[in-house]
């Protein structure tokens, strides 16, 4: 798959170029290296670096938000009442090789560094909504809510049908708040899903009290939505990418990288995260593997031997996994890139349950999965991961937790 | 019925449980004499209540004079064959020639290897050899392949290390227990019936294990997770105790600290985020977590997901508790433990998984509580004992660390010998196998067959192969035995009398029921023949004595004996043993730790915050995927013993190779066919068992054999960085049809 782990990786890094900087940054004392961002992606590039045996450089650590770093997944579980704010924190990092500057890094130019790892994330769109909008990006973002929510809205708007606008709506319903979801698009998670799971997903939403209106772009009719005390903006977002675009660096929608997570303008910047634009997959999962990638990368080029032992492979996740908080039916697992011309289908339709595999010969290639999301794990796996056995009979892929036929389908 | 003096009653040679046996003469059946003696189960001992597993009914059989050694073996020149040997020939030579190499190379080339299966007065006898006669820091023994990840985190967390600090029939009286990486029901069969018996009373079950083995079972909820991920999943369990309102912020508050850093570190693996790395189901991850807080049966038997149907049906209690807010009345009044074994430990980050389940167990309320807690099933016969007393590199007996000053003035004092004569920590087990052929010369085995089941046993054999002389002493000619220089033939459990600590932390006599046979003498013969051909006349050989100097010298450190006597283990209740600590003759032992207070010296429980990371050796497209390994019902350990015992080895005559029917399918393996395993040490040949036991991307090879089968040429020699336990249960293999 990708070429983590040999040698060759990093000789053709050096090859590219590097060898100026981080060369005579470990003649000076170890290599200097500037992360810039502290929200997942950036916590865990420090985090790595500072527990590899391997590291001898030095960190100079930019966090753009007041506070200790905190789990940016865990905003919506603020919402439903299972942490407070102060309670999401991540762990705390203290090191003498590690400076941490409570402010945004100004300028690349102006930066010393050997490497830099930009992990800035991504900016909230907000749409030309009138009243009370609040976006829900950030730790202030959701005190905001949760004062309003504790001062007596009592009816909550979500704006956006993507996977933050499912998610915080079904926080909202398990916090017993009236909720109702607006989506501009056909159907839900319509860049995910196809309109059938997304029926079974909506089905289940309103059952739980979620009021799910499709096709409705409020900022285009009245710029408010009627009776809502609080509106939540769950928009998308743009990667923050100012830095980058000073500097000269490639750019797409976000900042464009390799399979490293290497700048394709400047070998010496990684950019990780939702502030990236590689190949991969977007979300958490995606930006703790950058953050795992980067650093690796990293080390691989400060230590001039190969490693004793192979570099751990990456770890095969969702594309999409929601985080629904019980709400029955609302599960939701993307495996792969976006269904589309499923092989396989499996509907209930009473229990709301959808799984649909798309398959290339024998080998699967992509699925979703709503309602019923056991299977997720070891499909990702399967799909992910092409020496990972698969079932002969390949329905057998969506009924068992662990993979394999082993579910009562007979083998052929 | 009668004649009670013909009845002996000990304990099993075999497992931790130490089960209690009595003993008759074969009278009449003397077909050839062969079998000397017939095992039953001893009813009234409160471990095994009457029962034996097979393993334990046929161990007499080795008895036999003509299964066992009975001469010492002696190669005279390292090209030569071993030969038959008089006892003063082997030990002459054995003494000169560990003379001759420690004044060629230093005291420090001298080694011992000891083992977790030998009593107290042999583990004992071999630390104060190692460090009064040999004067060398290198002792350390096969326990840290089996116990010394458990024990690390135990201590981290509790200031202590006994492997269960409740007696095991207290499982039967939890309310829930999650059992980690433990095939208890194929391993220690009859401490089945108390996992059993707690779910007639209506406890609950959690296994946690890659494979369905007869254990997972019996669960209500079986978690299959990629084998070496365990840290993760036991983060994600706490995750969800948080998230949901379920730790008990009394308990945490009162006895443990250390709660808020756990709790950072937890925050970080939220359940989908631990399906991705462990390929457990969140929706698993969650009903585990529920159950194990009680939390889960709240508005009737709603929750489905992942019991026992395994079918997941949705999170149905759980999603009915509001805003997952628990009221916490009746939550922290439920009991639950947490039972780890190897195959959470003999992991890269053994001592840290542990720590991860400890967590969960302080952070849910359920330690130092009565039918609480968390315990470690510990494996060898006195695995426990074995670590106590001085076998270990880092230790002095009383589970002192050798380090600390008093502890060496105490010990030293005991053993007559200045306190700055004794050297300081040697390397651990892994570490010392390594060195052997470089820095150690000479090594003397005891009670251990690493050429079997060490980790990367091509190289430990090469290793052993490499020494300028090795000693073994055994019962039987193990495969380690056949490199040695010389071989002493020694007793073994109804031949001799000695003391155990099984898995209870009970210190256990077990009573001599036989004359060895001729030419068989005690390991404490060996030691004390060779310390006075070594200019150490007087060493202690007989049990009893050595018993009371161990007791002595345990005197005031953490596991104090000092109280115990072989007249008081006698006499205890008709023999069922003290648990430690035992202070004071008067002491009536202690059953079950921390009801008051943890063993720390602020009394409180110590959450550790321990992350996971990647296996160091994950798959690869060389290596597509993992082996664990394990054990079998009818074989115990390397096998030395129990392959030599005919119903046992006819009813698993040899190694196999568990895997899934999807693998079996994909590299063109069916059932039968000789499958070749191969990591980047090595390989391991043995024929197919396919079975949907096991999860499609993993598998399983028990490792008792030698030869082509031997799965631990494939495991490796990578060891968990704070207790030095090898990473057995994850290797990276490719599987193909051997042709």
């Amino acid at each position: 798959m990708t070429g983590i782990g040999t040698q060759n990786g990093a000789l053709n890094g050096t090859q590219n170029g590097v060898e100026n900087g981080a060369r005579n940054g470990a003649e000076d004392g170890g290599q200097r290296i500037v992360v810039a961002g502290a929200g997942l992606a950036g916590h865990e590039v420090v985090r790595r670096l500072l527990a590899s045996p391997d590291f001898d450089g030095s960190i100079i650590w930019h966090t753009a938000e007041p506070g200790r770093p905190y789990n940016r997944v865990l905003l919506t579980d603020l919402i439903a009442g299972r942490h407070t704010p102060d309670a999401i924190s991540l762990p705390a990092l203290s090191d003498p090789r590690l400076t941490t500057r409570r402010r945004p890094l100004n300028s690349i130019a102006e930066a010393e560094f050997d490497f830099l790892v930009l992990a800035t994330g991504a900016d909230p769109v907000i749409p030309p909504v009138r009243g009370n909008a609040v976006p829900l990006r950030t730790l202030n973002d959701a005190r905001t809510i949760l004062r309003a929510l504790e001062d007596g809205a009592r009816r909550v708007a979500v704006v956006g049908g993507g996977p933050l606008g499912v998610e915080t709506a079904c926080a909202l319903a398990r916090r017993g708040v009236r909720t109702d979801l607006v989506h501009r698009g056909p159907h839900l998670l319509s860049r995910w899903l196809d309109a059938e799971s997304a029926a079974l997903l909506t089905d289940s939403l309103s059952t739980a009290g979620i009021n799910v209106r499709c096709d409705t772009d409020v900022s285009a009719a009245s710029g408010t939505w009627p009776g809502a005390d609080l509106v939540i903006l769950a928009c998308g977002s743009r990667p923050r990418v100012a830095l980058a675009r000073a500097a000269g660096l490639p750019l797409g929608r976000g900042i464009l990288v390799d399979g490293d997570g290497r700048s394709v303008g400047d070998p010496r910047v990684f950019a990780i995260g939702d502030c990236a634009q590689g190949g991969g997959a977007v979300g958490a999962f995606a930006a703790l593997e950058d953050a795992r990638r980067a650093a690796d990368a990293i080390i691989r080029q400060s230590i001039r031997r190969s490693p004793k032992e192979a570099i751990a492979a990456p770890f095969r996740h969702a594309a999409l996994r929601l985080r629904t908080y019980d709400i029955p039916g609302a599960d939701v697992a993307v495996l792969g890139p976006p269904l589309s011309d499923p092989t396989i289908q499996l509907t209930d339709q009473r229990r709301r349950t959808r799984k649909a595999l798309t398959l290339d010969g024998d080998a699967p290639v992509a699925a979703a999965l709503v309602g019923d999301v056991r299977a997720a794990a070891a499909l990702a796996r399967a799909i992910g991961d092409p020496a990972t056995p698969v079932p002969g009979v390949p329905v057998a892929l969506l009924t068992s937790a662990v993979g394999g036929g082993a579910a009562g389908f007979d083998r052929v | 019925m009668d004649a009670s003096a013909a009845v002996t009653r000990t304990h099993c040679p075999y497992c931790a449980l130490q089960c209690g046996m009595e003993l008759r003469s074969e009278t009449g059946s003397n077909s050839g004499g062969a079998v000397p003696l017939r095992a039953d189960g001893w009813d009234a001992f409160p471990v095994n209540k009457g029962a034996l597993c097979q393993k334990g009914a046929t161990a007499t059989e080795l008895l036999n004079p003509a299964a066992r050694l009975t001469t010492p073996l002696l190669r005279r020149s390292r090209d030569a064959e071993l030969e038959t040997a008089t006892w003063d020939e082997a030990l002459d030579f054995a003494a000169s020639r560990i003379c001759d190499l420690a004044a060629a190379h230093g005291r420090d080339a001298v080694g011992i290897f000891g083992g977790g299966g030998l009593t107290h007065e042999k583990a004992y006898s071999l630390g104060k050899f190692a460090r009064v006669v040999l004067q060398t820091p290198h002792i350390d023994y096969n326990g840290r392949f089996c116990m010394s990840a458990a024990a690390a985190a135990s201590q981290r967390a509790f200031g202590v290390d006994r492997g269960l600090p409740f007696p095991l029939a207290d499982v039967a009286h939890t309310d829930v227990i999650l059992l980690v990486g433990s095939n208890l029901a194929d391993t220690m069969p009859p401490a089945l019936r108390y996992f059993t018996a707690q779910r007639e009373n209506g406890g609950r079950l959690i296994v946690v294990d890659p494979r369905r083995t007869r254990t997972a079972e019996q669960a209500d909820l079986h978690l299959q997770p990629v084998p070496g991920t365990d840290a993760a999943l036991a983060a994600g369990l706490l995750h969800v105790l948080i998230a949901e309102h379920l730790v008990d912020e009394e308990f945490i508050a009162a006895r443990t600290s250390g709660f808020e850093e756990v709790r950072a570190e937890v925050l970080r693996w939220w359940p989908e985020r631990v399906e991705a790395v462990c390929g457990v189901p969140a929706p698993d991850v969650r009903a585990a977590a529920r159950m194990f807080a009680g939390a889960d049966n709240e508005g009737g038997a709603g929750n489905g997901a992942g019991a026992k149907n395994g079918a997941g049906a949705k999170n149905g209690a759980g999603a009915r508790n509001g805003a997952g807010v628990h009221n916490g009345a009746g939550i922290t009044a439920s009991t639950g433990m947490v039972l780890t074994a190897r195959g959470t430990e003999q992991q890269a980050d053994g001592a840290d998984a542990v720590n991860a389940w400890i967590n969960l167990a302080l952070a849910a309320g359920k330690a130092g509580r009565p039918y609480c807690g968390y315990g470690a099933i510990t494996g060898q016969g006195n695995g426990q004992g074995g670590r106590e007393h001085g076998q270990k590199a880092d230790q002095l007996p009383g589970y002192r660390k050798i380090t600390d000053p008093a502890a060496r003035d105490h010990v030293a004092k005991v053993w007559g010998v200045p306190a700055d004569s004794l050297p300081g920590p040697g390397r651990p087990a892994v570490e010392l196998l390594a060195a052997c052929g470089s820095d150690i010369k000479a090594l003397l085995v005891a009670g251990s067959n690493p050429v079997v089941s060490a980790p990367d046993a091509s190289f430990v054999s090469a290793r052993l192969a490499a020494l300028d002389f090795l000693a073994v002493c055994d019962v039987v000619l193990s495969e380690t035995a056949a490199l040695a220089d010389v071989v002493f033939p020694v007793t073994q459990w109804a031949e001799e009398s000695g003391t155990m600590t099984n898995l209870e932390g009970r210190v256990l006599l077990r009573r001599q029921a036989i004359a060895p046979p001729d030419g068989v003498r005690s390991d404490l013969d060996v030691l004390g023949g060779l310390a006075e051909r070594l200019g150490r006349p007087g060493f202690l050989t007989s049990p009893p004595e050595v018993f009371a100097e161990l007791a002595r010298a345990s005197a005031g450190g953490v596991a104090d004996y000092s109280g115990l006597s072989y007249e008081r283990l006698d006499a205890s209740s008709e023999g069922a043993g003290l648990h430690w600590p035992c202070p004071a003759p008067e002491h009536p032992g202690t059953p079950r730790m921390f009801l008051e207070a943890f063993g720390t010296p602020d009394g409180r429980a110590r959450f550790v915050a321990v992350g996971h990371e990647p296996a160091v050796e994950e798959p690869s497209a060389d290596f597509p995927y993992r082996l664990t390994t394990g054990r079998v019902l009818a074989q115990y350990q390397s096998g030395a013993q129990t392959r030599r015992v005919r119903s046992l080895n006819s009813a698993e005559p040899g190694a196999f190779v568990q895997l899934h029917p999807d693998l079996a399918a994909a590299v063109g393996v069916s059932e039968g066919d000789a499958v070749r395993v191969t990591s980047r040490r090595g390989s391991a040949v043995a024929p197919a068992r396919i079975n949907d036991l096991i999860r499609p991307d993993t598998v399983f090879m028990p490792f008792h054999w030698a030869g082509a089968g031997r799965a631990n040429s494939v495991t490796r020699r990578t060891t968990d960085p704070v207790s030095g336990m090898p990473a057995f249960k994850t290797a990276a293999v490719r599987v193909e049809v051997e042709r």
